[in-house]
């Protein structure tokens, strides 16, 4: 029952309340009602305990390592080959980010720096918060310039997950058509919106700047023809699939994103939340079972599903989107919500009392994830490392504090 | 195998003609900024003083506008020193000190065929013994201070670093900069780079122009 999978425990005023995806409620929770939910010791930082046993060893990766994007180390329980258990560590780059007691515009800028790749789905999430309590409903337009920055964003993320697999599986010659891609977006992301990863873009109430987008739908359809010519190339590739079929097999149905849909999972913010994706003919894709290649498959798909949404939100005249900014600094309330990052529904929570922002919270999709990772790579053998790790698409940034 | 060549064909050569050419883009706010109309900028960071932006503080969040507007000019990296040494070659070591995953991401997108640093004689490195220069992204966080303490011991002399981005440069508006810890010969300001201003303070630091 989805009623009984906790999202996140979030801590207000000193009492602990229980947020489920169901109702995405706050409810008052006992301790012993949290510690009965199954993924309660992940969201609060405990992973099993490392494997032991006769010859078992540990091999570290990380924190700075070669095939690491970001400082995250790993420790490894091994006897040689097989992986017995991977215990990761965080708190190399944990970065203290406070916006306690400051303006919510000033938040702003440091909530869009959590990740830089996820930053329009975070600071879309913080402005519609801030615009609950202010009771200042952003015009339609506004709406779907948020979904569009949101979609671009899921098209270059997913991107650099296969392009990052393809990397892993030693398939270089995708890799780069799949890098080169990339750029191609970000190009045509920083002509439309000024900054290639949305810094600055958006804004309480409205959009710091004005966007014309009849060129970036075109630009958009035909990178996602390439990738689809690209996707076509990979998924006949013998090495790259064998090499990532079965790997990090796992389903929990409090994962969330990608890695929760391509177990079966249908999961996402989007079919229900506050942007209106419903009004474009939204669909969950989901389906697969539940290995690294499932997780390809349904970001590939996700990529193609993103590009239509755009394609079809900038077909109803609305080639420009006009800027508004009608920041309302004197709001007070408690808000929080959820929206479908690229790597999976994101929740935050934020008081606000005299413009200013206390309390806030987070539950990134990242921190949900890597119990994914560090449980479905279990019984693998060492060179299944990567393909696990990259095929979830986690970001150690998005495993701070934001006090 | 055939898809693979058909599409290398089809796609031609996508690497840039920078440096020997201007960059083809500059991401708008993170290029120079330039006073467009008399006023007083609201800039989070304090980067600005009359009609000056410190380039190192700026975090590209375009809260000036519209007294100050992109230029679409490379912004310039400080270069303290210049080692000749390094003109045939040059290997890289990145490290991530807290990050929010930007100028990862921008310094990665280097080895793409669109920048190819590798035809410039650039190339990076797994491991610090190898490198000549290291590349700094991200604040400085506690848990990386050993990190990076030993990294920069373990990269042999003659050696450089760089401080790539506003908050390696100056901590940005999340924490504190590298230099704290590490003293930075090279210094490429933006939030992120352009990976055009990172290529442009490579080839300065070893003296190409």
């Amino acid at each position: 029952m989805d009623s009984h999978i906790l999202s996140a425990v979030v801590t207000l005023n000193g009492k602990k309340y229980c947020l489920h995806r169901e109702d995405m409620g706050l409810k008052v929770c006992s301790i012993s009602e949290i510690q009965s939910h199954e993924n309660y010791q992940f969201l609060n930082g405990t992973f099993p305990d490392p494997a032991k046993g006769e010859s078992v060893f540990n091999l570290t990766f990380g924190p700075v390592a070669s095939g690491l994007f970001e400082s995250i180390k790993f420790n490894i329980r091994t006897y040689g080959e097989r992986i017995l258990s991977v215990t990761p560590e965080w708190d190399f780059k944990k970065r203290k980010i406070k916006i306690s007691s400051e303006p919510n515009d000033r938040a702003l800028l440091k909530i869009e720096r959590i990740n830089a790749l996820y930053s329009a789905s975070y600071s879309s999430l913080y402005c519609h918060l801030i615009e609950k309590m202010a009771e200042t409903d952003p015009s339609y337009d506004v709406q779907l310039a948020r979904i569009i920055m949101i979609e671009a964003e899921r098209i270059g993320s997913h991107i650099l997950v296969i392009q990052r697999l393809a990397e892993a599986a030693s398939q270089n010659v995708a890799k780069h058509h799949l890098s080169a891609l990339r750029e191609r977006l970000l190009r045509t992301i920083a002509v439309t919106f000024g900054h290639r990863y949305f810094f600055g873009m958006n804004a309480v109430g409205g959009l710091a700047r004005s966007v014309e987008l009849e060129k970036f739908r075109d630009e958009i359809a035909a990178i996602a023809r390439e990738f689809s010519d690209i996707w076509e190339l990979i998924k006949v590739s013998r090495i790259f699939i064998d090499r990532i079929i079965g790997v990090g097999k796992t389903y929990r149905e409090w994962y969330v994103g990608p890695t929760l849909r391509a177990s079966g999972g249908n999961f996402d913010s989007r079919a229900s939340g506050w942007l209106p994706y419903s009004d474009f003919g939204f669909s969950v894709v989901s389906g697969g079972s539940g290995d690294s290649f499932a997780r390809a498959m349904v970001r590939a798909e996700e990529i193609m599903e993103s590009a239509r949404i755009i394609d079809e939100i900038i077909s109803s005249k609305r080639q420009i989107i006009k800027e508004q900014n009608i920041s309302n600094t004197a709001a007070s309330g408690y808000a929080f919500d959820g929206v479908e990052s690229p790597g999976g529904e994101l929740i935050m929570g934020i008081e606000l009392n005299g413009g200013r922002v206390y309390q806030p919270f987070i539950r990134s999709s990242s921190w949900c994830n890597l119990p994914a990772f560090t449980e479905g790579i279990r019984g693998g053998i060492l060179t299944d490392f990567s393909f696990g790790l990259e095929s979830h698409g986690l970001f150690a940034c998005e495993m701070g504090d934001l006090l | 195998m055939r898809g693979w060549v058909r599409r290398g064909i089809e796609k031609g050569s996508l690497t840039t003609r920078f440096p020997g050419d201007k960059p083809e883009t500059v991401s708008p706010w993170v290029s120079e900024l330039a006073r467009v109309a008399p006023g007083n900028a609201d800039c989070p960071t304090d980067a600005i003083t009359g009609d000056t932006v410190n380039r190192f503080r700026c975090i590209s969040c375009g809260r000036c506008s519209p007294f100050f507007a992109p230029s679409g000019n490379l912004n310039l990296p400080d270069t303290k020193v210049k080692y000749a040494l390094f003109k045939r070659s040059m290997k890289l070591y990145l490290i991530d000190t807290g990050s929010c995953g930007g100028c990862n991401s921008e310094v990665q997108q280097l080895w793409n065929p669109v920048y190819d640093l590798s035809r410039l004689g650039i190339f990076f490195t797994n491991t610090p013994r190898h490198a000549d220069a290291l590349l700094v992204v991200g604040v400085l966080t506690e848990g990386m201070e050993k990190p990076l303490l030993d990294a920069y011991n373990a990269i042999p002399e003659p050696k450089l670093v760089f401080a790539v981005g506003a908050c390696a440069a100056s901590g940005g508006i999340l924490g504190r900069s590298i230099s704290s810890l590490l003293e930075c010969q090279i210094i490429v300001p933006g939030c992120p780079p352009d990976p055009f201003a990172i290529i442009d303070a490579i080839q300065k630091s070893r003296g190409v122009e």
